[in-house]
């Protein structure tokens, strides 16, 4: 790998746990981050200790033995008052769940940063929880804990799409399977590289199904659910992941995914997916000609109308390919005449293009070429994107109206709404 | 032409000052060099104006074809035009317009350019600024000694602006100046009625005739003044209080005192 100066760190977080993967100029593949001694493929648990009687917290083994000497006291689902957006009592206080992950992910970048001796250059964060409201809250934490770096945001579809696609070619030449377990779902996904006239394309699907790991025929319904999920289609290779396949021993499900397949297992997947990816990210090689479908990936392009010395052209505002959570615009026009913004929506993929027209009802009347507008996009999700449409005035030529318009543009298979 | 053009300039975080006036973009800049290209001045380019566009919004061609037109002797036209052909904001039959009231212009004396935009301004109802404009004018007609029509007639254009602006002696006493200087009977019809509007008494100068046929004129004018488009929107406004329609009478009410006072603050500028 050629990186910069800098250190990339690929970040899972999920419910229970957080992994934080790592790489440099001067490592060929990335690597997961050590703690108190375990094994690489140790995940920390996201539980927070916090010290009786003061607003510390601590992590790992450390907070554990602290809690069992009576110092500390155990704080779990903090991550889930977050998603519901309520506060965590600790000791009859209020906390809020912010707090106690930016302590976390303190605590666990800051093992890296020592471990490396490197100021951080990329972030890839790669949750399960891919939601806008989450990933702002990461954002806002990852800013102030690395400003200088360079910042990602993943699902576990691209981040094990990365990983797989970046080893040697013979393992992904055909389909790739992901088999994960975790805490009695099983969930599978597949990795289908195609190329017609659209492009490159990496197709992501998948399939879930509820397995206990105490049923005493688990082991039968994986096999079951595997049969279902590879069918007879050529896998290059195959991953498990999961607390599920750590301990306990599925030999029926091991022996027909393991038939004439090469079959890793692993707890570290996503987090050097992420690491991957943000690498590739970076540097622009083998992801930029390809698009991801079916990740957290818009797939949709969509283009505003403007005059260029009075020629139609248009301006891109949002980029089919690109994540949706960080692909947001703010582009200024000037208005000429009776003007409305017409919208071009064009698929990434299979597809007819769309457009829609947004009125500038209400906007002030004044001269010709004496009202900016500024235009902003966001995404609330793959398919649905936000646009805002503001009166800024004219300098103090002309001052702006507090008017602004806002349209929910759904992009779903082929049709395009505004509400 | 119907559309939106793409801003690719910056915005300023300093302005640059034409005259009071702040400009932050390219495109301000672009609008106030469109508009008032009848009083713009040769000084109006300077390295201060250089300096801007280099710094402030990044538009370093622009600057630096500003700075090698000031090295020679810069002409307005090739200013003007250097600034609106490198900016995409006007469409081609603007600039092509501007072009040719450039080279009108280019052949004006420095009070005849700014008559013309006095009378820009009057055309546009802007009364107060086009005053202003003819006072400048005159003071430097004067000085250069400037012909006696050319005179007269800013004398007339302002006796106009005073007219609009209801300041019917001013008006009266302007249209005597311009009828002394050109005896045209343009200006000698309008002094009439200025005096007539104003109630002012009639000078001896004129004839009876003259007086009778002015005076016939705006009686003629007040009979009709209720066929008036103004006039008729009141009445339109009034049959719907007539008809019960309060709140459609009420609307229209304040949005026709809204425009009123706009225009009168346009005439005032």
């Amino acid at each position: 790998m050629s990186l910069g100066n800098g250190v990339v760190i690929g970040l899972e977080i999920e419910k229970n746990m957080g992994q934080i993967s790592y790489c440099h100029r001067q490592m060929d593949e990335p690597q997961t981050c050590e703690y108190e001694g375990e094994a690489e493929s140790f995940r920390l648990p996201v539980t927070a200790y916090k010290y009786k009687g003061e607003d510390r917290f601590v992590f790992g083994g450390a907070g554990y033995q602290e809690s069992l000497l009576g110092t500390c006291c155990r704080v779990d689902n903090y991550l889930d008052a977050l998603l519901e957006r309520r506060t965590v009592e600790i000791e009859g206080l209020e906390y809020e769940p912010k707090q106690i992950l930016e302590a976390y992910l303190s605590y666990v970048i800051g093992h890296v940063s020592r471990v490396c001796e490197l100021p951080i250059e990329a972030a890839a964060v790669c949750t399960e929880y891919y939601q806008k409201d989450f990933l702002d809250v990461l954002r806002e934490i990852l800013e102030k804990l690395c400003p200088q770096a360079t910042l990602f945001f993943m699902s576990k579809e691209d981040c094990f799409a990365y990983y797989a696609l970046s080893m040697k070619e013979e393992l992904y030449r055909n389909c790739v399977g992901l088999f994960e377990y975790e805490d009695d779902k099983m969930t599978f996904l597949r990795i289908e590289r195609k190329s017609d006239r659209f492009g490159k394309q990496i197709c992501l699907a998948g399939a879930k199904t509820v397995i206990e790991q105490t049923d005493e025929d688990a082991d039968g319904k994986m096999t079951a659910f595997a049969g279902e999920c590879m069918q007879r289609e050529i896998f290059s290779s195959v991953y498990l992941t999961g607390n599920g396949f750590q301990d306990a021993k599925y030999e029926q499900f091991v022996s027909y995914v393991c038939t004439r397949r090469r079959v890793f297992m692993g707890q570290n997947l996503y987090s050097k997916g992420a690491c991957y990816g943000a690498y590739d990210l970076l540097n622009g090689k083998f992801f930029a000609s390809q698009i991801l479908v079916g990740g957290s990936h818009i797939l949709w392009n969509v283009d505003i109308e403007f005059l260029e010395r009075g020629v139609p052209k248009v301006y891109r505002v949002a980029h089919g390919g690109n994540f949706w959570y960080q692909e947001q615009s703010e582009t200024d026009f000037i208005l000429w005449g009776n003007a409305a913004l017409k919208l071009y929506f064009t698929p990434v993929l299979k597809g007819n293009a769309n457009t829609a027209v947004i009125e500038l009802e209400g906007f002030p009347r004044r001269p010709d070429g004496a009202t900016r507008i500024g235009v902003s996009t966001v995404f609330q999700d793959e398919n649905t994107m936000v646009i805002s449409v503001r009166d800024k005035g004219f300098g103090k030529l002309f001052a702006p109206s507090d008017i602004c318009i806002s349209r929910v543009v759904t992009m779903k298979e082929d049709t395009v709404w505004m509400a | 032409m119907d559309g939106l053009i793409l801003c690719r300039g910056k915005i300023a975080e300093t302005p640059f000052f034409a005259g009071d006036i702040p400009l932050y973009s390219i495109e301000e800049l672009c609008y106030y060099l469109y508009e008032n290209i009848y009083i713009i001045s040769e000084d109006f380019f300077s390295e201060k104006l250089a300096v801007f566009l280099e710094q402030e919004l990044g538009e370093t061609e622009i600057a630096q074809a500003l700075r090698v037109l000031m090295k020679n002797e810069l002409r307005i036209r090739d200013a003007v035009l250097t600034v609106l052909m490198n900016v995409d904001y006007y469409p081609r039959e603007h600039i092509a317009a501007i072009r040719q009231t450039l080279e009108e212009l280019d052949s004006l004396k420095p009070y005849e350019r700014i008559k013309a935009s006095g009378d820009i301004k009057l055309k546009k109802g802007r009364y107060g600024s086009a005053l202003e404009d003819y006072v400048k004018a005159l003071e430097m007609a004067e000085k250069k000694g400037a012909p006696v029509e050319t005179v007269a007639g800013i004398h007339h254009n302002r006796g106009v602006a005073y007219g609009r602006l209801m300041l019917y002696p001013q008006a009266a006493e302007c249209f005597k100046k311009a009828y002394k200087l050109s005896a045209n009977p343009d200006s000698k019809k309008q002094w009439l009625i200025a005096l007539k509007l104003g109630g002012l008494p009639v000078n001896e100068e004129i004839a009876e005739e003259e007086e009778c046929e002015i005076t016939n004129l705006l009686e003629s004018a007040m009979d009709h003044a209720s066929m008036g488009a103004s006039c008729q929107k009141v009445q339109e406004i009034l049959v719907k209080r007539k008809n019960g329609a309060y709140t459609v009478y009420c609307e229209e009410c304040d949005n026709l005192i809204e425009e009123f006072k706009k225009s009168c603050l346009n005439s005032m500028a």
